[in-house]
């Protein structure tokens, strides 16, 4: 989790995301902000983030986030 | 139901306002001398009684003179032409008249352009005008194909063309709350109306084109026919056939000059010959007659296609003449 | 028919009449015969077209939706490394069924929209050689089918992702694909969203029947007064561009983003308020565009639906493709990892803005557009850090109002100026008008140079019109304004009621022919 919450504080430093559950719907990450993020993402815990993942639900908070990873994780081992 | 209390009364009021708003821009901005105003008095009060009508173009209300047919031939007549009438425009007006009317004879004025040119929304709309009946109205908005001009057929207020025109808002309210506005016609020398649709002027064409030759729509040529015009045209032809009224396809008189550029005349009388021959109809041409330029001189004309005061008078003798030798 | 129409309001009118009188259960009935009536007058041959889309995006949803059941079962019995290989077969079968309808649907678009553009192409291709004398087939684009194409699209890629389950009646689907207020413009609506309230039986709510009606008369008074007005001066400028100075172009430009503006936001409102007249919420197109404050900001509030379909189906998927990965490495090589982590993302921006530009017209000027568009885009990207530290630099307070109103202007202006590319005729003409904007400018402070061949009367009809637009935009943008109307008492609203009818009865334009009756009916 913390090494996620870095990754994602280098990207946008003045957004809280230990709080915030709207991240997509409520346009705070934009598009290129969220492909920036699945680059890193994918490089940080090597995973391959694909296109069926890429929903709202999936990145709206750092929890969705993180679940989303762990599930990735697991399907690959 | 509960619904239906707010919404009924909610359509009314939103109706209502409609029709006053439309009542107070044709009050102040409907030029209080448009002869269309005069010809539908005139044309409410005959109504129930005319046996004949006039219909056709520019070239139709300057040349029937309902005042002269009547009294050589008894008949009981309005001049119901129109500024480039299309026959679609003829076809709404004939409908309405023989709905409202015992009419057993109509005449027909052709002009090169009755087939030829595709309908204006200016020359609809004039048409529009001269219907009087709501049932007229709503089937002839119906009817029109083109959504735009639908719109304004419905409401005048989107076709006023200055709001700002102070001028004449002044003048049309001052002639309108007049006491006798009632019976008052316009004066002669601007718009030339006399009575019945019938529109005359004292004015001499003096032989000079305006233009070096004639537009696509006054030049016959049967490859090139408005398809519409034809449709509605034959429509005209059917009902008339349909009701036993007489129909009388009457090819008016132009100018020499304008004849000089005028397509395939002859072929025209032919055209018009088949179908009056196919619909039981009569013509009269006045164009491929002998001693054309004796009967009709410049002096008939007021420009090269219009007649004038004069040349009614001798246009109209001479078909009363012919129709009176067929009685 | 076009729905700024009175045939369309009686149509509308009968339908909702017609909806509420009749059982629940088959109120979706009503909206299909409804719809694929309004498809019929379309012409053009819709309805075949439509029934090759929704039978093929049918049989492709439903073949997926088997083949995900198939698996959930299958999952069950299984160890978790063989449920990982198994999950990969049938994703393999998936995209084949996909790849199928997203070739025929989108051939078929492409077939109808760009036969002449690449025909004319390939013949100017073969000409190197003498050949190029192909004709094209020169098919009748029926209104529409660019926008319920991605529609019917989305709808298949959706499925596939997992994220909706297929509808199982082939009826039902024909509605999602040809909901008459989305017909001829969109919006571009999606299944999760639109479906379920497709198929819902309501009663009536006297509320919806007053927004609805509100809405479209809003937006008959913006098509009527604001969009159908400027249209003449539009087509003076843009029609004769060589009798102007590139002042008077540059004005032309800023005229005609405002006139599509209100055109197909008109659109919009008028379609919408229909929809909800059913109690049906579409997807809105725009949110105040012009306030936005950077390019980025107004494709995130421009036409939405659009942008948002190729975002989530276009730009997404290449973003993370390996291809995009690849060049994002070779970014991160040469550039250093703040630009090359941005690589991927200009890949796919610019396959998309590729795309966008190719989706409105079949032309090399769309094209050019679509490039510019996204060039300004990937520029202002790379260069943020750069243009941070200038800001920084010279002291300038972001959040001021100054500020605000400076980026606002300054977008617009960006924006109207790359309307030069839809405005003018051809790519040649665009790039000539374009020149000339910047080497021709010719100031003039005359009204002939400011409003050509405009009555001035009708200037003031547009200058109303465009100042109760922009209160209610303001309004808009704090707060939801219809929503404010309602609130109002009884008495403001009937006078806001009666001022719209009167200025769309005497301001209003009424003479304006297009195809499809709008702007965006063309693409």
């Amino acid at each position: 989790m913390e090494q996620l919450m870095n990754i994602l504080k280098e990207l946008r430093p003045e957004v809280d995301f230990e709080t915030e559950t709207a991240l997509i719907d409520g346009a705070i990450l934009d598009s290129f902000d969220l492909v920036s993020l699945i680059g890193e993402l994918n490089e940080a815990f090597h995973i391959e983030i694909s296109f069926d993942d890429v929903e709202p639900e999936n990145f709206n908070s750092a929890e969705a986030m993180m679940s989303l990873i762990r599930r990735l994780q697991e399907e690959d081992s | 139901m509960r619904n239906i209390k707010k919404i009924v009364p909610r359509i009314f009021l939103l109706i209502a306002f409609v029709v006053l708003l439309e009542a107070l821009v044709r009050f102040l901005y409907e030029p209080y001398d448009r002869y269309s105003i005069y010809a539908n008095r005139e044309y409410e009060q005959a109504m129930g009684s005319l046996d004949t009508i006039y219909l056709g173009t520019s070239q139709a209300y300057y040349g029937f003179d309902p005042a002269l047919f009547d009294a050589e031939l008894g008949t009981n007549s309005f001049n119901m032409g129109t500024g480039s009438q299309s026959m679609f425009v003829a076809w709404q007006l004939l409908q309405e008249a023989v709905e409202n009317n015992p009419i057993e004879n109509v005449f027909l004025g052709i002009s090169f352009s009755s087939l030829m040119k595709e309908e204006t929304d200016d020359s609809v709309l004039a048409g529009y005008d001269r219907m009087v009946t709501l049932k007229g109205k709503l089937r002839f908005i119906l009817s029109d194909q083109n959504g735009n001009r639908r719109i304004n057929e419905l409401f005048y207020s989107t076709r006023v063309e200055n709001y700002l025109n102070i001028k004449r808002v002044q003048k049309n309210i001052k002639k309108k709350l007049s006491a006798d506005y009632a019976v008052m016609k316009p004066t002669a020398s601007d718009n030339e109306y006399s009575c019945r649709g019938y529109r005359t002027t004292d004015k001499v064409f003096d032989g000079e084109r305006k233009n070096e030759e004639n537009t696509y729509y006054h030049k016959w040529n049967e490859e090139e026919l408005n398809e519409e015009n034809v449709s509605y045209f034959k429509k005209i032809l059917e009902l008339c056939q349909e009701k036993g009224i007489s129909v009388s396809l009457v090819i008016l008189p132009v100018t020499g000059v304008f004849l000089e550029d005028a397509g395939d005349v002859e072929g025209m009388h032919t055209y018009f010959a088949e179908m009056a021959e196919t619909y039981d109809a009569a013509l009269y041409d006045y164009i491929n007659i002998e001693n054309r330029e004796e009967l009709f001189p410049d002096t008939c004309f007021r420009d090269s296609y219009h007649m004038n005061t004069t040349g009614a008078q001798v246009f109209g003798n001479l078909l009363i003449s012919e129709l009176k030798k067929e009685q | 028919m076009t729905v700024n129409s009175l045939s369309f309001l009686a149509f509308l009118a009968v339908t909702v009449l017609v909806y509420y009188l009749i059982p629940k259960k088959t109120q979706w009935v009503c909206l299909l015969i409804a719809s694929l009536y309004f498809c019929w007058t379309l012409g053009n041959g819709l309805l075949g077209y439509l029934s090759l889309t929704c039978l093929s995006t049918y049989a492709a949803v439903r073949l997926m939706g088997r083949l995900d059941e198939k698996l959930e079962k299958q999952l069950a019995g299984l160890a978790p490394a063989q449920k990982k290989q198994q999950k990969n077969v049938v994703r393999k079968q998936k995209k084949r069924i996909l790849a199928g309808a997203l070739v025929l649907n989108f051939g078929i678009l492409v077939l109808v929209k760009y036969d002449d553009f690449l025909v004319g192409n390939l013949n100017r291709f073969l000409g190197i050689w003498g050949r190029g004398n192909l004709t094209s087939p020169g098919f009748l684009v029926p209104l529409g089918i660019s926008y319920y194409t991605l529609q019917s699209m989305g709808y298949a890629l959706d499925v596939y992702k997992g994220k909706v389950k297929p509808e199982k009646s082939f009826w039902k689907t024909a509605l999602f694909l040809c909901f008459f207020p989305q017909m001829t413009q969109g919006p571009i609506g999606r299944f999760p969203d639109l479906a379920p309230q497709l198929f819902a039986g309501r009663s009536f709510s006297y509320d919806n029947l007053a927004m609805g009606c509100r809405r479209i008369l809003w937006g008959i008074f913006k098509k009527a007064v604001i969009a159908d007005r400027m249209k003449p001066v539009v087509d003076t400028i843009f029609g004769h561009p060589n009798r102007y100075s590139g002042m008077t172009i540059f004005l032309g430009c800023i005229y005609m983003s405002i006139q599509v503006y209100a055109d197909f936001s008109a659109y919009m409102d008028i379609v919408a308020g229909a929809a909800q007249l059913f109690g049906i919420r579409i997807a809105e197109n725009f949110r105040r565009p012009f306030f936005s404050m950077s390019l980025a900001e107004y494709w995130r509030r421009w036409h939405m639906t659009l942008s948002g379909w190729f975002r989530d189906y276009l730009f997404y998927p290449l973003s993370i493709s390996k291809p995009a990965v690849r060049f994002g490495k070779i970014g991160k090589k040469y550039f250093g990892i703040r630009i090359g982590r941005l690589f991927p993302a200009i890949y796919a921006m610019v396959i998309v803005w590729f795309s966008t530009g190719l989706w409105h017209d079949a032309s090399w000027r769309y094209v050019l557009w679509g490039a510019a568009n996204g060039a300004v885009m990937i520029a202002s990207m790379c260069l943020e850090p750069c243009f941070r530290k200038l800001k920084q630099a010279l002291h300038i307070p972001e959040e001021s109002r100054g500020w605000k109103l400076f980026s606002m202007l300054r977008t617009f202006l960006l924006v109207s100026l790359l309307k030069v590319f839809p405005g003018a005729g051809s790519t040649k003409e665009a790039l000539k008008l374009l020149k000339k904007i910047f080497t021709d400018f010719g100031a003039e402070l005359s009204y002939e140079a400011f409003f050509p061949k405009m009555e001035a009367m009708h200037l003031a009809f547009i200058g109303v019109g465009l100042a109760a637009f922009l209160m209610v935009s303001i309004f808009q943008e704090k707060a939801p304004a219809r929503a404010n109307l309602a609130r109002k008492p009884m008495a403001v609203r009937w006078c806001c009621y009666f001022l719209l009818i009167t200025c769309i009865l005497c301001m209003g334009a009424f003479e304006i022919e297009m195809v499809g009756g709008f702007a965006y009916a063309q693409y």
